[in-house]
Formats: structure tokens, C-alpha cells, sequence
């Protein structure tokens, strides 16, 4: 009965902890290049009932099993769901959008980061910055254009008073689990074993595919966030009945057994 | 859970401040040289509540949120207008008119609605002095017809049909001219994120030159600010929906134990 309490506990707990990142997503739910997040749940691993007493006479002796019991759920973590945006059109001429694999390096005080966020600008010395002011690294360093208004095409090469400064730096990762969100638009290593499996993809292998004057809206879809929150909720709702249910059944056999009269 | 309600409310607040941009550039769609803006968003850092599990390679990450990481100014150009009037001009560039205030410092604006004030000065449709390379611009009163040259020249002729240079309007450039503090009343101001104004000719560089006659439209176009209303209203919707779903779940959680 108490193991039952404790595994519709862990259910709610689970609607919980859903609840709060399906609430990121749908705040981002306008944010450029942002990816949606999703919880992973997992069961409890579940144990084998094994009937100790109650005997009858012909069975074999030592515990026999009854079968198996969960134990309730728990989340393991969350994954990022890193399926392209919808493009965009803004025909700014510092405005680009990846299309595929890949993140833009930027320079930020902290080391390098990645984004996914192509809403660049220039500041007050002409460098081509981030929303947030960062570098954005063109063949691996920041570049400026103090005469002059920058634009990008869609070879990612960026451009100022009729000359090509460089081009974009875009890397990308063999293991797209080693990077992770760190906040304000911008994704990190954990360490070196993963920043070593970044890679700048090549061309010929096409993966990834820029377009300039465009910008990758979020990919988090109402639709699916929505159908997620009705579950939620409803899971959490039938795990509240169940808890009640059994702390009625509990109260019963607390109260009324044994009443006389 | 409660982290669920403060996203959801960041969500509403970034889509206020995005339907205060939309409004106000719906409200500049007929102001001469009016440059629209959009808000942009972005994450909040994330919170690892739980650390990875042996053998899982993330933990549980929650996001907090969404903020408003700027409001970032359009400089696409606007169309332009056919007016006639002889001191309407428009910058087919980059460029920036520079007018001198009140008080004595410089402000700039891309609106060329000029006109002359009672000493025959060239001025904005408020009254600041158009700047040209050496100081205001003074057509005097015995000019019968004026123009601008493309290169800025405003040139008068008398009645003799001899023409004379009165000034040459100057234009300035900016490193990032998005980064402009706009002062209202057209005007824009120097900032630190703008960069220093580098004074130029109308036609050298990037500036642009000038076309007499014309006027720029604002650069707001209706049907798109139509499509980004109808999308930040939806967001906030979509964003309350959670903060009543949350709340019912937390009301849910309370109502656990009954009698």
C-alpha cells in the first residue's frame, strides 16, 4: 500500500519537473535559433515480489516469486532537440540562418561559444557582434569594418566596402550530445574530451546550408507543447487520484476495521 | 513547478515588450525616415537541477525563461516619395542630415522635410538648423528659385539668373548606426554604441546622395507588423495557458490531503 503512495508521488514529481521545461520551451517560443528541450523519464528499476509466508504444503521450499513490481518513475534528464527552425525572411544584410548542423563561433570573455543565433550587428568600432555584443569569429577571429556597412551572402562570406573580410567560422559536432546550453542564446563544451569532437563541416559533405538575409525562428511548435501540457496535467491529475485514492483506502483500514456499531 | 510560473511570466513580459515595439512602429508607418524596430529574444542560463546520472550524458537542465536581449533598429531603406517640394531631400545611402539643436549640440535624423524659417535658414520641419560643411545653410531673401545638387550644393539664382552656392549639406556616417539613441522628433543622437559620427559629402562613401524633391517613407510595412502582432499575441496566450495549467497542478498538490 505505502510503496503504491510512493510511486504516485514520483509520477507527480515527474508532471512537475515536465511542467517547468515545457514552460522554457514556450517562453522561447520566440526566440531566434532556439532549441526545444524534452525530459527523458525513466522507470524505476522494478523488483521481484517474493512470497515469504503463506505456504501451502506441496510447494518447494525458499521464497517463491510473485512477480514483478514498479517502483514508480523518475526523470533522467533532458535532451535537446536540435531540428532546424523555420526560416525566417528579414532580408537584413546581417542576418543569417543555418540551415542543418552547425553553430557560429563567438568570442565571448568566457572563450569560445556556439550559437545558433544569426541576428548579428555591428558596434560602435564596426566589429561584427551578437545580439549580446560578443565577437562573432570570421576564419577563427573577430573582424571589424570601420568604414562601411557589412553584409553576409549566403556562402557565409562577409563583406565591407566591396572586399571579402573572411568568412564565417561554423563548427559543428560529431557528438551533437557533447554540446550543451549554457543560457543567453549560447552553447558550450562541457570539456575537452567533448570540445574534441568538434568539427568545421566541410562543404562537400553538405550538411549544414546558409542563408543570408534570413533569420531560424525557435523550433519549439505550440501544437506539440500544448499536446505535452494536456498530458502532463492529466498524468498528474490520475497520479493525484491514485494517491488519494489510497490514502482513503489507508484511512479505512485506520479508522473503520474493528469499528462496533 | 514554481520555476514553470516565473517562465511562463518572463514569456508574457518578453511579448509585451514585443507588442510595444510592433505598436510603435505601426504608429511610424507615415513618418518621413522612420527606421522600424524588432525586439530579439533570448534564453536565460539554465539551472542543472539534477547532476547526469552514471552513463547518461545530461543531467536535467530547466531553462528560466526568455528576456528581451534588444531592440534592434531596421535600417533597410524606405521608399521614396515624390513631393515637389524644393527642400525635401532624401539620402539614397547611408547617411545621416545633421541638425544642430537648441542647445548647441549636434543631432541627426534621415528626415529631409526641410524648409526655410523667417531669416531664410534651412531647417527642420521642428526648426533645428541643417548643418552643412561650414555651419547652417542661409538662402537669402533675394533667391528667386533654389536647388539641390546631388552632392548636397544648395545653390541659389537672383533674378539675373546668376547662381550662387549658399552652403553644402554634410551628411555623417556611423560605424553602427542601429546603435543610435533615438531622441524622438525624428532625431537621433550619438551614443556610445552608435561610435563616433564621421562628417562626409553627401555622395562619398557610403553616404549617399541626395534627391530633391523626395521625401523617404517610413520603412514599416503594415502586413508584415500585421503577421508579427498576430504571432506575439499567440505567445502570450500560449504562455498564460501554462501559468493556468501550472497553477491548477500546484492547486492539485494542495488539495492532496482532504478533511
Amino acid at each position: 500500500m505505502l510503496r503504491g503512495m510512493y510511486a504516485a508521488a514520483s509520477g507527480m514529481l515527474v508532471g512537475q519537473k515536465r511542467m517547468d521545461v515545457l514552460a522554457n520551451n514556450l517562453a522561447n517560443v520566440s526566440t531566434t535559433g532556439f532549441k526545444r528541450d524534452t525530459t527523458v523519464s525513466e522507470s524505476f528499476p522494478e523488483i521481484l515480489l517474493k512470497r515469504i509466508n503463506d505456504r501451502s504444503p506441496d510447494m518447494p521450499a525458499g521464497p517463491q516469486p510473485v512477480g514483478a513490481l514498479g517502483m514508480g518513475t523518475f526523470i533522467s534528464g533532458t535532451a535537446t532537440r536540435l531540428m532546424t527552425g523555420p526560416m525566417q525572411q528579414t532580408g537584413n544584410p546581417l542576418d543569417v540562418a543555418i540551415s542543418g548542423d552547425g553553430f557560429f563561433a563567438v568570442g565571448t570573455p568566457q572563450g569560445i561559444r556556439y550559437t545558433r543565433q544569426g541576428n548579428f550587428s555591428q558596434d560602435a568600432n564596426g566589429t561584427l557582434v551578437t545580439a549580446d555584443g560578443d565577437g562573432v569569429l570570421v576564419d577563427g577571429q573577430p573582424v571589424s569594418a570601420a568604414h562601411g556597412a557589412m553584409s553576409i551572402n549566403s556562402k557565409g562570406e562577409v563583406w565591407a566596402d566591396g572586399q571579402v573580410l573572411g568568412r564565417l567560422t561554423v563548427v559543428t559536432s560529431r557528438d551533437l550530445g557533447a554540446l550543451r546550453k549554457e543560457g543567453n542564446g549560447l552553447w558550450t563544451t562541457a570539456g575537452p574530451a567533448d570540445a574534441s569532437t568538434l568539427v568545421t563541416p566541410s562543404e562537400a559533405t553538405g550538411n549544414y546550408d546558409l542563408r543570408a538575409g534570413y533569420l531560424e525562428a525557435s523550433n519549439v511548435e505550440p501544437i506539440t507543447e500544448m499536446v505535452e501540457m494536456m498530458v502532463i496535467m492529466r498524468s498528474f491529475e490520475a497520479n493525484q487520484r491514485s494517491l488519494q485514492m489510497q490514502d482513503e483506502t489507508l484511512g479505512k483500514s485506520a479508522n473503520d476495521i474493528g469499528r462496533i456499531g | 513547478m514554481i520555476r514553470a510560473l516565473n517562465s511562463a511570466a518572463l514569456g508574457m513580459i518578453a511579448q509585451q515588450t514585443n507588442i510595444d515595439t510592433i505598436a510603435n512602429n505601426m504608429a511610424n508607418i507615415n513618418t518621413a525616415g522612420f527606421k522600424k524596430s524588432r525586439a530579439e529574444f533570448q534564453d536565460l542560463l539554465y539551472a542543472e537541477v539534477q547532476r547526469p546520472m552514471q552513463g547518461l550524458s545530461t543531467g536535467l537542465m530547466v531553462g528560466q525563461g526568455t528576456r528581451v536581449s534588444g531592440i534592434q533598429r531596421i535600417l533597410a531603406g524606405g521608399g521614396m516619395q515624390v513631393t515637389g517640394n524644393p527642400y525635401d531631400l532624401a539620402i539614397q545611402g547611408s547617411g545621416y542630415f545633421r541638425v544642430q539643436q537648441e542647445d548647441g549640440s549636434v543631432a541627426y535624423t534621415r528626415d529631409g522635410s526641410f524648409h526655410l524659417d523667417g531669416e531664410g535658414q534651412l531647417v527642420t520641419a521642428q526648426g533645428g538648423l541643417v548643418l552643412g560643411e561650414n555651419g547652417p545653410i542661409k538662402v537669402p531673401a533675394e533667391a528667386k528659385t533654389a536647388a539641390v545638387n546631388a552632392d548636397g550644393g544648395v545653390v541659389w539664382s537672383d533674378a539675373k539668373n546668376q547662381n550662387t552656392e549658399a552652403g553644402k549639406v554634410s551628411l555623417a556616417l556611423f560605424a553602427n548606426p542601429s546603435g543610435l539613441t533615438a531622441a524622438g522628433d525624428n532625431l537621433f543622437l550619438e551614443s556610445a554604441a552608435s561610435g563616433q559620427a564621421q562628417g562626409t559629402a553627401a555622395g562619398q562613401q557610403d553616404a549617399g546622395r541626395l534627391s530633391q524633391g523626395y521625401l523617404e517613407a517610413s520603412n514599416v510595412e503594415a502586413a508584415e507588423e500585421m503577421i508579427n502582432l498576430m504571432q506575439a499575441q499567440r505567445a502570450y496566450q500560449l504562455n498564460s495557458r501554462v501559468i493556468q495549467s501550472a497553477d491548477e497542478m500546484l492547486g492539485m498538490a494542495n488539495n492532496l490531503r482532504r478533511g
